[in-house]
């Protein structure tokens, strides 16, 4: 086990039980100690939810380009993307679950589905998706390994799927002009993919089990070139955004626009999605230092911060926005605000679920690269040497 | 065309006295509410009018005519003279009365506005009850189906099926849709008053507020007080309108008040252009 991993395992644990008052509170008190309210109706939760279903996209994007496209360079870092897809999409749904204001009703999402909904659609298309991540953790577990190519085939269809169709939740909605465009699938498709890889570089960097040896130094070199790549995709779909919205000057959406930037939560826009999301990756990755073990660390941290940043920024100011002009005035109560900030019921259920998640990610990893390093004895050496 | 007929156009003392009758009339259905059975409307005997020609009891004759056709041939509307609205929001309240509404739930705000500036300043009052939109945006992103468009093209919530995902919320572009999180006026002194678990009447079910139970954790709405039309009664911001500014009644009835306020040309409705066709009409 590695000295992160044991330094880590009493903080989660001391996290998990706050996280418990959490579950409590909602599962006693119902949701009167959310800081909800009927103009911001969604908060830390399903503002979490949607950047961690991307997060499990995205490292899935490693699976499918190991098993399915053959890139031998992501070989170890295929082994960290499984249990990462998995324990983020875990803690995603787990927070979805819980803003549900009946739980208790879940299962009819699956037995009287809406077919016109794309939220219905999204339930089916993640429940096939966590069955195609379990049969893979069967086969990587079980030396299946034929199964391992059609499943990530499979599972990057479904990526796609609900990569775009969180962007199309919100990109639907002809009642808020500034997410009523194609390009929020885009945009969401490939946040999704640069957070999650980012992820999984992140975790082989700084949770490391084999030596930084040739192969160590090539996966680092190709997820550098890919994450440069979406980076400008990504800059490619802002500029496109900007441009648009600000050549047209439709006023619904300038107005939005004015807010995701100068509005409530500017900073989350400029520090968050542009500084950390874009500029420091960019100039760390860019230049020939990106490789740097260290750097590339602090880089996919960056992007991984940023693009948390990126989602809320598009989520959390519009919600600000009043659908009619003075509405917010017009009834004036707790629940009506227009401003939000997660109440500690709130904040300590989505530590608690986190510290689950983290630890299901750390148990995992443990698992597989044991089952890996017994099939590469060479290794066991190098390994030891890190290993506490 | 016929003029709206208003208290101040009255002939006097048994004008008033007709029209108070006739208000009293319309208020007491509430309390015939409460005790009604389960008969259908079509079964249902309707509380018997009195003889007069005041707005509220002609919209309530056309009402009961409506109720006597089939489902699917009515068509409500609402009309709103913006001109007559003085902003008291009595309507807000007897939403919030009738529909036992808790903390953070609203139907029927009233948006103020002032505009201009000094010395040329005007306010404007604009209620906002649920639109009842002909091509309801709320409607097709519900996952469960728990909210659709009625034959008589009211959008019902059904609580019994609403996950209470919320979705719906940001799909209206009104912000017609409130959310129910479970709170009562008096949460936090040493008793929650009974009077606050006394349950609705909404969509003609009874609905005692108790924890976790529906409508608390559930979207909600205005129904045009579907409970009332059953029983006859016109809805309750209709009724309690002191200026005589809401108009309510049968869209496909031709001798119907809101049929002749509709086709004038100071009609409009909000956000024509997202092609959701509300059912509210507003006379400006």
């Amino acid at each position: 086990m590695l000295k992160i991993t044991k330094a880590l395992l009493p903080l989660l644990v001391v996290l998990m039980v706050l996280g418990l008052f959490g579950a409590w509170d909602r599962l006693i008190h119902g949701e009167k100690n959310l800081n909800l309210g009927s103009y911001l109706p969604w908060g830390l939760w399903v503002g979490s939810y949607i950047y961690l279903v991307g997060f499990s996209g995205g490292a899935f994007l490693v699976l499918f380009l190991h098993y399915a496209l053959g890139i031998r360079s992501l070989r170890r870092a295929s082994l960290y993307a499984l249990p990462l897809a998995l324990s983020t999409l875990g803690y995603g749904l787990m927070l979805v679950l819980a803003d549900l204001g009946h739980m208790e009703r879940f299962w009819k999402l699956y037995l009287q589905p809406n077919p016109t909904s794309i939220l219905a659609w999204m339930v089916w298309v993640y429940t096939a998706y966590n069955l195609v991540l379990v049969a893979m953790l069967y086969a990587l577990v079980g030396g299946k390994n034929r199964w391992l190519k059609p499943l990530s085939v499979v599972g990057f269809l479904l990526v796609i799927t609900f990569g775009g169709g969180e962007g199309a939740l919100l990109g639907v909605l002809g009642a808020k002009p500034y997410w009523n465009s194609g390009l929020l699938l885009i945009r969401f498709l490939f946040t999704a993919f640069l957070s999650g890889v980012a992820l999984v570089a992140f975790t082989t960097v700084f949770f490391r089990h084999w030596p930084a040896d040739n192969e160590h130094r090539d996966a680092l070199g190709f997820l550098r070139y890919f994450l440069l790549t979406v980076l400008g995709i990504i800059s490619l779909v802002e500029f496109a955004e900007f441009f648009v919205i600000h050549y047209a000057a439709v006023p619904a959406v300038l107005e939005a626009r004015r807010l995701v930037i100068f509005g409530t939560y500017w900073w989350v826009f400029w520090f968050g999605q542009i500084l950390l999301g874009l500029v420091v990756p960019a100039a760390i990755l860019a230049p020939s230092w990106g490789t740097r073990p260290f750097l590339f660390g602090i880089a996919t941290a960056s992007i991984v911060i940023g693009n948390a940043a990126s989602k809320q920024s598009v989520v959390l100011p519009i919600l600000t926005a009043p659908d009619l002009h003075t509405l917010p005035k017009a009834f004036v109560q707790q629940r009506f605000s227009l401003v939000y900030y997660p109440s500690l019921t709130e904040w300590l259920f989505w530590l608690g679920v986190g510290a689950a998640a983290a630890l299901v990610f750390l148990i995992l990893i443990e698992t597989l690269i044991y089952l890996q390093v017994r099939k590469e004895p060479a290794v066991i050496a190098a390994a030891s040497g890190r290993s506490g | 065309m016929k003029k709206p007929t208003t208290l101040r156009k009255g002939k006097g003392r048994r004008t008033f006295l007709k029209a108070f009758f006739a208000s009293a009339a319309v208020s007491a259905g509430i309390f015939e509410q409460a005790g009604r059975t389960e008969a259908s409307p079509g079964e249902r005997s309707l509380s018997e009018l009195p003889s007069g020609d005041g707005s509220l009891l002609r919209m309530q004759r056309e009402l009961q005519r409506a109720m006597k056709k089939p489902i699917h041939e009515r068509r409500w509307v609402m009309v709103i003279d913006l001109r007559k609205c003085i902003g008291c929001s009595a309507c807000t309240i007897a939403c919030v009365s009738e529909n036992k509404l808790p903390p953070g739930v609203v139907y029927r705000p009233v948006i103020e506005e002032e505009i201009g500036t000094y010395p040329n300043v005007s306010r404007r009052f604009t209620p906002r009850p649920c639109m009842q939109c002909d091509n309801p945006p709320c409607v097709s992103i519900c996952p469960v189906k728990a909210t659709y468009k009625r034959p008589d093209g009211i959008v019902e919530i059904n609580y019994n099926q609403c996950i209470g995902c919320r979705y719906c919320l940001h799909a209206c572009p009104y912000g017609a849709r409130t959310y129910d999180f479970g709170e009562f006026y008096t949460l936090g002194t040493p008793e929650v008053q009974p009077y606050e678990k006394q349950p609705s009447f909404e969509y003609g079910r009874q609905w005692p507020r108790e924890e976790k139970k529906s409508p608390i954790g559930n979207a909600r709405k205005c129904s045009f007080c579907i409970h009332r039309l059953e029983a006859g009664m016109l809805p309750a911001c209709v009724a309690t309108c002191i200026g005589y500014a809401t108009f309510f009644g049968d869209a496909n009835d031709p001798e119907s008040r809101v049929s002749q306020l509709i086709v004038k040309p100071n009609a409009m409705r909000l956000k024509e252009e997202l092609g959701t066709k509300p059912k509210i009409y507003y006379l400006v």
